[in-house]
């Protein structure tokens, strides 16, 4: 069951069926379970990267906001929303994680 | 009276098909001929007639029927898109993609995409301009090393390509005429003499999209695109798995990639041609001295 309630201090994973595979900026992403294959462009490929199901999602905004000179509001709206179609799509899982 | 072809080994398919009349077993024989082997065949096809007031024509492999029909052509075209499944069904060693492809100086073009595109039209003028010919349907990788193993299968031409290709209307006995009605399958020592191509390594990606009317444009496809695409034109990754996604992506980054939209044939192949020289030129100019 997808579940779509998290926060700042959730940690999520990539669910352990996918592969993926970075090309050129972008990430590729194939899951193994059900033959599907999803392509992430640009700031979309770089949440995904930092989806390593150790950092929480403040973390992860943190370190966007040092990237992409946007603001903490924007950054922070931009990566609930991404990481919400993530979850719909089925390709992150919640994990207990640790920060690093 | 039934005829039998010889023994025809397709990747891993080996089959022969029996015919209720000589001039059909000697068509088979020609458009089936890159794939003929002196080992006895496993599986057994069989068009049959039906004599009954109106004559049926039924399929069957190894005895079970698949399809009756009262059109020959029907039939026929069924038996060859029976044979082209099984040869994926049973060649899974492969990593099968959907794609037409040529072949020159050792490296492949690639051209994947839907049925309707446009891929056997453009790989038979491909080939008609001198490239090596490797497929117009499957392309099959050695998952180990990344080379292609050609299935020079016969190129299905319906009759949307007649006007643009017509030198390739068979020329066939007159008893074998029906059977052809609504399909072409030309052997593709037709084309030219020489035109199959050897084991050869994926060296460009290029989707073909046919539009009515459009002028022939390319554009550079990104990697990642290219990989999805390679991804959806897989017909078996299931039994490959990540391993078989790994290897795409080192496909997808070993080529280069376009994006092909065309109504003219004569330009579209024109601007294939383009490409290659390009890169060629561009991979001399790169090269270590």
């Amino acid at each position: 069951m997808t579940f779509l309630r998290f926060d700042g201090i959730s940690v999520l994973a990539p669910r352990q069926s996918l592969v993926s595979e970075e090309m050129d900026g972008d990430v590729v992403i194939f899951d193994d379970d059900d033959g599907s294959v999803h392509v992430l462009n640009g700031p979309a490929a770089a949440v995904w990267g930092l989806m390593d199901g150790r950092r929480s999602i403040d973390v992860i905004v943190e370190t966007l906001e040092s990237l992409y000179e946007k603001g903490r509001v924007v950054v922070r709206r931009d990566t609930f929303e991404f990481v919400r179609e993530l979850i719909v799509r089925g390709l992150l899982v919640e994990t207990p994680g640790q920060d690093p | 009276m039934h005829y039998q072809t010889g023994a025809f080994m397709a990747l891993d398919f080996d089959f022969a098909v029996r015919v209720p009349e000589l001039a059909l077993a000697e068509h088979l024989d020609s458009i089936f001929l890159p794939f003929g082997t002196s080992q006895k065949a496993t599986h057994l096809y069989s068009i049959d007639k039906e004599d009954s007031q109106s004559p049926l024509y039924s399929v069957a492999l190894d005895g079970s029927r698949l399809l009756t029909a009262r059109r020959p052509d029907v039939a026929f075209s069924h038996l060859l898109w029976h044979i082209n499944r099984n040869v994926i069904e049973t060649s899974g060693r492969y990593l099968l993609l959907h794609a037409a492809a040529a072949e020159v100086s050792g490296r492949a073009i690639l051209l994947p995409a839907p049925a309707g595109s446009g891929k056997t039209t453009l790989v038979a003028a491909l080939v008609r301009s001198g490239l090596g010919y490797v497929t117009d349907e499957v392309v099959a990788l050695r998952p180990g090393s990344l080379d292609i193993r050609p299935y020079p299968k016969a190129l299905t031409l319906d009759p949307g390509s007649w006007e643009d290709l017509p030198m390739m209307r068979p020329t066939v006995d007159r008893g074998v005429e029906p059977f052809v009605a609504s399909q072409w399958n030309v052997e593709p020592s037709r084309i030219r003499t020489d035109a199959l191509a050897t084991e050869c390594r994926p060296g460009f990606v290029v989707t073909p999209r046919y539009e009515l009317g459009a002028r022939a444009t390319v554009e550079e496809m990104s990697r990642s695109s290219t990989l999805a695409l390679l991804v959806e034109s897989a017909f078996n990754l299931e039994a490959h798995g990540a391993n078989g996604f790994r290897r795409l992506a080192e496909v997808a980054r070993s080529c280069a990639c376009y994006r092909l939209v065309f109504g003219d044939l004569q330009e579209a192949c024109r601007l294939v041609l383009e490409l290659i020289t390009h890169n060629q030129l561009a991979t001399e100019v790169g090269r270590p001295r």
